[in-house]
């Protein structure tokens, strides 16, 4: 079982890059599809929406100190009702993995790699993600350490290299979103990236002396800031009709670097780089489904665990959607009211069931004197 | 058994992962690297013809003083736009073709009024091949330009790009915003789009690479004519080069713009370095008015004045300068107006304006015909290069 434990800054970096992950790459196309002119203001509320619901996890997490969701499943609701919520969950961090897994499947294939099957990817993707699963949450942290700073890097280096194309006037007329309708139309913003940082509720007992509520609220915040930060970048160097009919658009930004007609077509390279954020959400997701089972079974080496999982995960992600307009009907259509169940009802069941347990506890005890 | 045996063969397994890649493996030797593309309609068919030009790598890397060998072959297929790819192009091209780095992309007159939505469609849909390269319309059969060798420049679509790029930083006739990205970005809203049109200078194409042996540079050469003119995805019109300056100029396409004016009886030139423009649409009462302020500092490239080089003579050639791009392009303005084109985009502008008096003007589509010009502009010379005084030969 882990007993390693990481700091609050490699806690910070992991809830960073988690929640920009695949958001990042998936993310803006559809916001600008959506909300045009004024996509990059989406990510903002969707940001606080999910800061509200990370102070709630992290109320949750204080008032069951130690536990991980899996370990709170059980205090409250018994062994039995606790290891099927446990098992739960274990499926949704199997879920978020198969998930991850196929969108750096399906955009590998469809720019850089288009003859490699698909489960090449995922086989070979979640090989190494084991490597790190086995080795534990404070590998995960230094690679996260690591891998950050050139994630940043690549990105600031195509902004800054496409920063000819700018036209401010690919934003007007500003502010003519209608927030309401915004809220309802791109509600799966919310889901995915920011509701499924419950995941973190697994992670919250491995931080080092117990400070990871400053560093999950600021990788959350600063995440959302650069969503939205990206999705104007992108309105402002791509334009909405472009941004809004390609599926990744951030790639085609790589792809149409043209500096001083001498650094030409890197998208392979700055691609590479922002993988490693797909790398750190798919590991924190896997090793949170691990750590679930390993925990609701009492498995003390992970790789037990983690080896087999490969095969489920990636025999979920070929099977799951057919392919990525598939996936984007889902998330449109479900996600939202699917990460609800884990995010916030099950949490609320689980504080609700405390909440009754403790009173009649008691009353039991005052009927008792 | 010993450790070191049992773990050589894991580390086999685990390196054989790495072969993985050679599924998308592309070995040089293996590619037909595409330089130009051309796109014409098939006369007889609702099929297109499809011109590739492809490196040879021999003929590049010819030795200084052997005789030029040809630098590029065309293939040309006859195929719906998305069939020919991956369908035809093995059955005569014994390498795989490669598109990630054509110069420029060369479509027919009569293909460009039909529309280019398929085209625009097919290279920004696939990711090898993509829209960030220059859109060119010939005026001339395309077979004719696609197999033809061009003297200096070893590959005719880089000599496409070049003449695109040096123009543009010379005289500001061509705007390096002519690239297929802009077509589609503007496409969708309705905005005027302008791509240079080429022409071919001969009767027939150079088809052989002795033409690279012949001291005649012009003829059996490429030559830009003017501009296309597209609304949406479709050609409509033709401007010539002189119009295409002010295009550029009153839609801030490029900061250089190259003028030669009469005073005093004499020539001057002077160019535009760092255009800056404002555009400002205003509703005074009914009456829509646009203004464009054009700012400029002014280069004085030539100047075969007799008179002497004063203040005075800096304060003539502003005033005048200013004046011609006030006249010209309120000239331009009005000829384009006549022809239904609404080349400053007006109507755009109007779509872009907040509010429910705004929107209800860019409801009817032809407010923009209705919209008075203001222009103003404010050049100050700025250097004048190395002759202070010209020559009078008196």
């Amino acid at each position: 079982m882990e007993s390693k434990s990481i700091t609050a800054w490699q806690m910070f970096l992991l809830v960073f890059s988690y929640t920009l992950g695949t958001a990042i790459f998936l993310r803006p196309g559809e916001l600008i599809f959506t909300t045009k002119q004024d996509a990059w203001l989406v990510p903002l509320w969707c940001g606080l929406a999910g800061t509200v619901l990370a102070i709630f996890w992290l109320l949750l997490a204080r008032k069951f100190h130690g536990q991980s969701i899996v370990q709170i499943c059980l205090t409250v609701l018994g062994k039995k009702a606790g290891t099927l919520f446990g098992l739960l969950y274990a499926w949704y961090f199997i879920h978020l993995s198969s998930w991850v897994v196929r969108n750096l499947g399906d955009f590998m294939s469809a720019t850089i790699m288009p003859r490699t099957p698909i489960t090449a990817f995922h086989l070979l993707f979640l090989l190494v993600c084991t490597y790190a699963v086995i080795q534990g949450i404070r590998t995960i942290g230094r690679v996260s350490e690591f891998l950050t700073p050139l994630i940043f890097l690549t990105f600031s280096l195509v902004w800054i290299t496409r920063g000819g194309d700018w036209n401010f006037e690919r934003f007007l007329p500003v502010f003519e979103l209608n927030l309401w309708k915004s809220i309802i139309e791109n509600r799966q913003m919310l889901a995915f990236p920011f509701m499924e940082t419950s995941a973190f509720l697994m992670i919250f007992p491995l931080v080092h002396d117990g400070k990871y509520v400053k560093p999950f609220l600021k990788g959350v915040v600063l995440s959302s800031l650069t969503l939205s930060l990206v999705t104007f970048l992108t309105i402002g160097i791509l334009g909405v009709v472009r941004a809004s009919h390609l599926t990744y658009p951030l790639f085609t930004i790589a792809k149409e670097i043209d500096f001083g007609n001498f650094i030409q077509h890197v998208e392979a390279t700055t691609t590479m780089f922002w993988i490693f954020a797909i790398f750190v959400k798919l590991t924190v997701s896997f090793y949170c489904a691990t750590l679930a089972l390993c925990q609701l079974f009492h498995i003390q080496q992970r790789g037990v665990v983690a080896f087999p999982l490969i095969w489920l995960i990636a025999g979920i992600a070929l099977s799951d959607h057919a392919n990525v307009v598939e996936m984007m009907d889902w998330d449109h259509k479900y996600d939202f009211a699917y990460q609800l169940l884990y995010s916030l009802f099950i949490p609320l069941l689980l504080i609700a069931v405390s909440w009754v347990r403790r009173n009649h506890v008691r009353h039991g005890s005052e009927e008792s004197v | 058994m010993p450790p070191a045996i049992w773990k050589l063969p894991v580390v086999v397994i685990l390196a054989s992962f790495l072969l993985a890649g050679c599924w998308d493996m592309k070995e040089i030797n293996q590619l037909a690297i595409v330089n130009l593309i051309g796109v014409d309609t098939h006369k007889n068919t609702d099929k297109q013809e499809l011109y590739y030009q492809v490196i040879n790598p021999k003929g590049i890397a010819t030795q200084a003083g052997a005789p030029e060998k040809a630098t590029v072959y065309t293939y040309r297929f006859i195929e719906r736009l998305g069939d020919q790819f991956e369908d035809i192009s093995p059955d005569v091209i014994p390498r795989q073709l490669f598109t990630q780095h054509y110069q420029a992309i060369v479509v027919s007159e009569r293909y460009a009024k039909s529309g280019l939505r398929e085209l625009l469609n097919f290279k920004e849909g696939h990711p090898e091949r993509g829209t960030n390269v220059y859109l060119l319309v010939s005026d001339a059969p395309i077979d004719r330009i696609m197999d033809s060798f061009i003297p200096l420049e070893p590959l005719p679509g880089r000599s496409m790009r070049s003449i695109i790029e040096n123009q543009s930083e010379m005289t500001g006739r061509i705007s390096t915003h002519t690239r297929m990205k802009d077509l589609i970005e503007n496409m969708e809203t309705g905005q005027i789009s302008v791509f240079p049109i080429i022409t071919y200078i001969g009767e027939k194409s150079s088809e052989n690479s002795n033409r690279l042996e012949h001291i005649q540079g012009t003829n059996g050469n490429i030559a830009l004519l003017g501009g296309a003119l597209f609304i949406h995805d479709r050609m409509v019109g033709k401007l010539t080069k002189d119009e295409m300056k002010w295009y550029n100029l009153l839609n801030r396409k490029h900061e250089r713009f190259l003028e030669t004016l009469v005073i005093n009886g004499e020539s001057v030139q002077v160019k535009t370095l760092n255009t800056r423009l404002m555009k400002k649409l205003e509703l005074h009462g009914e009456e829509l008015i646009l203004h464009i302020q054009i700012f400029a500092n002014t280069n004085l490239i030539f100047n075969d004045q007799k008179v002497p080089t004063t203040t005075t003579l800096f304060n003539q050639i502003e005033a005048e300068f200013n004046q011609r791009i006030q006249k010209e392009s309120q000239r331009f303005i009005e000829d384009s107006r006549k022809k239904g084109w609404d080349v400053l985009g007006i109507q755009y502008l109007l779509h872009l304006k907040k509010g429910a008096q705004w929107k209800r003007l860019a409801e009817d589509k032809d407010r923009w015909k209705k919209v008075k010009v203001v222009i103003s502009s404010h050049n100050k010379i700025e250097t004048i290069g190395s002759l202070i005084s010209p020559y009078k030969g008196e």
